[in-house]
């Protein structure tokens, strides 16, 4: 049943996303032409900065239809009239909430990899491939320090867990609001700030935690990271907070993932 | 057509509308009758109510049913006549009354009979 | 068992307000029955418990001996009285979502219905008219071969050739297994094809006969009967 959600999911999805990454490579592509035909011409000039201002543009909109499909999808498919259709169905409010979140993070990954990449192919050029092969060297280095390769494993498992944890504030916050008959918007945005504050506020005392702890090292100026000592401290420092907020993240969106569940099998409040 | 009124049982309604329909030949003696959904579609009743009739008019040994096969109407000419005269006795008894409330009793119903 | 809906002391509450206070019920398989009741007499709230979209705050509720939850939502069919079907899907995507989620569902049947009332499999929800989206929900939630069937005014706002189709399609799909709950109300358009009738009035329940029972006692159609008790 969980995997008939997520397909039906994507197929709900898809169409918008193709859109806009079609959109996407188009503008990559043309303001690379542009970049690329370096002839000097007013006419030609103008067009030029008007595609970078459409590209600038698209960017910002891959980032922010995301999050709006991902807002919508729950808030349609749950919460309105077709909440009539989806809580009918023989499945749990669990797996409606999994096959969302899994969607979710699937764009949120794909939106992300795609602007990267139109980046570099925006940039890519002789200069860029020499800051590249620079880069390339010293991350190597990097690599040789304690921690180093632990390090980069974390930021990856970090990164993984934001993408699933994030759509599960919009969720929670939406379960919350719906609780609220006449005033679902405003109940939406109430829940958005508890679920919010809640996160600020355990992330903040961990990375208190964390710091004190370390509080000599960073202060009294006896890091040096220029040193292989200094340098090896600092990047344990880093890996500790990374595990601490990464942990808390977990924490937050478990706990914001069953609050949800709790509100749409018990509290369920459509019109 | 079937015509239901909401003021008396579906399914009295239902047995009597059946039986007429034998009765003037509709439902040809021994022929067989549409199934209970059928019928039941047709005068659009619910067919719990239509198997009710069709059950009572078992009981009046107008219908019959052959197992697996389905309900028929009787092959007796003579249950047939039985009926009708049954029927005609109600209506005249009721035809009757209805005389004497304007003042007319049998001898003058049946002479005004008649000459009509 | 020949049980298929149970409410022993069932209630819900809404914060301070009683929607449903106590309601004791049982209905038997193979019955159309009436839920007939004024507006807010609970009888929504009643639908949305059966149909877990609510959840209850005492009492008990059991279909088929179960309570309620997936095992359920398998055998019982619901037609709410809004239009709750995604509009960017076409017909033909809606019936193959339905067929991938529901056992019981009959696609050849849906199709055969669709073409007896002229609908196109390909046309979009969204371009449909009010009346033809009611129809397809109809279609869809008459081809499960369910075991309870909640209508939710499946009448009001439809043609009366429609209206005949629905009733029509409503007897001919009748499954002695199968219970089917319509609430209206049009009243007089279906009483004649109803078995019992529930009468439901401040989240209670205050009458449960069959049709013809209260045609040859009462001596007057439910319609009638109706009135009289909810006069207002």
């Amino acid at each position: 049943m969980l995997g008939k959600l997520i397909k039906h999911e994507y197929k709900a999805t898809y169409k918008t996303f193709l859109l806009l990454y079609g959109g996407l490579l188009l503008l990559t592509l043309l303001n690379k032409v542009n970049l690329v035909i370096d002839i000097d011409n007013p006419i030609l000039d103008t067009v030029q900065t008007f595609l970078m201002f459409l590209y600038m543009i698209i960017i910002l909109a891959t980032f922010i239809v995301t999050i709006v499909v991902i807002i919508m999808r729950f808030y349609k498919s749950l919460l309105g009239d077709e909440g009539y259709l989806s809580f009918t169905l023989p499945v749990s409010a669990g797996s409606h909430l999994i096959s969302k979140l899994v969607v979710a993070a699937t764009w949120l990954v794909a939106s992300v990899v795609s602007i990267i990449i139109s980046l570099f192919v925006l940039l890519w050029d002789a200069e860029t491939i020499e800051f590249i092969n620079k880069g390339w060297n010293e991350f190597k280095n990097f690599l040789e320090y304690d921690g180093a390769v632990l390090f980069i494993f974390i930021l990856i498992i970090y990164l993984i867990i934001a993408v699933f944890t994030s759509p599960i504030t919009y969720y929670v916050s939406m379960a919350i609001g719906q609780l609220f008959t006449r005033h679902k918007l405003i109940g939406s945005v109430v829940g958005y700030f508890i679920y919010s504050m809640v996160s600020q506020i355990l992330s903040m005392i961990l990375l208190v935690a964390t710091t004190l702890g370390k509080w000599d090292l960073l202060s009294n100026g006896n890091v040096d990271l220029n040193t292989a000592l200094g340098a090896n401290e600092y990047i344990s420092y880093m890996n500790n907070l990374l595990i601490g907020q990464g942990i808390i993240m977990i924490i937050l969106g478990i706990g914001g993932f069953f609050v949800t569940k709790i509100l749409l099998e018990k509290k369920l409040n459509l019109d | 057509m079937w015509k239901i009124e909401g003021n008396r049982p579906v399914y009295t309604q239902l047995l009597e509308q059946i039986e007429n329909r034998i009765i003037s030949g509709e439902y040809p003696l021994g022929s067989k009758l549409p199934s209970v959904r059928e019928l039941a579609a047709e005068a659009a009743v619910n067919p719990n109510t239509m198997q009710k009739a069709l059950m009572e008019l078992e009981r009046n040994g107008l219908v019959y049913t052959q197992r697996t096969v389905g309900r028929y109407i009787t092959e007796d000419a003579e249950k047939l006549k039985e009926i009708k005269a049954n029927n005609a006795k109600e209506l005249i008894s009721e035809f009757l009354s209805k005389m004497k409330n304007i003042g007319l009793n049998k001898e003058d119903t049946i002479a005004l009979i008649e000459n009509f | 068992m020949n049980t298929i809906l149970e409410c022993k002391g069932l209630r819900k509450n809404y914060g301070p307000f009683e929607a449903l206070s106590g309601v004791e019920l049982n209905l038997d398989r193979g019955k159309i029955i009436g839920l007939l009741g004024p507006n807010g007499s609970g009888k929504t709230t009643l639908i949305k418990l059966a149909n877990g979209l609510l959840a209850k705050t005492d009492g008990e509720l059991k279909i088929a001996g179960m309570e309620v939850g997936i095992e359920t939502k398998k055998i019982v069919s619901y037609l709410p009285e809004r239009t709750y079907l995604n509009n960017w899907m076409k017909v033909s995507q809606i019936i193959a979502y339905f067929k991938d989620f529901y056992d019981n569902f009959s696609e050849a049947k849906a199709y055969d219905m669709l073409k007896r009332l002229d609908i196109d499999p390909s046309a979009k929800l969204s371009t449909l008219s009010k009346g033809t989206k009611e129809k397809v929900q109809l279609i869809l939630v008459m081809s499960r071969d369910a075991d309870l069937y909640f209508l939710d005014e499946p009448i009001a706002g439809v043609d009366p050739a429609a209206r005949d189709y629905i009733l029509n399609t409503i007897i001919t799909n009748y499954n002695p297994q199968a219970t089917i709950v319509i609430s209206t109300h049009l009243i007089s358009d279906i009483e004649q094809i109803l078995d019992e009738v529930v009468f439901i009035q401040k989240g209670k329940i205050v009458l449960h006969k069959t049709v013809d029972e209260i045609r040859s006692i009462e001596g007057k159609s439910v319609d009638a009967l109706f009135r009289e008790v909810f006069k207002c």
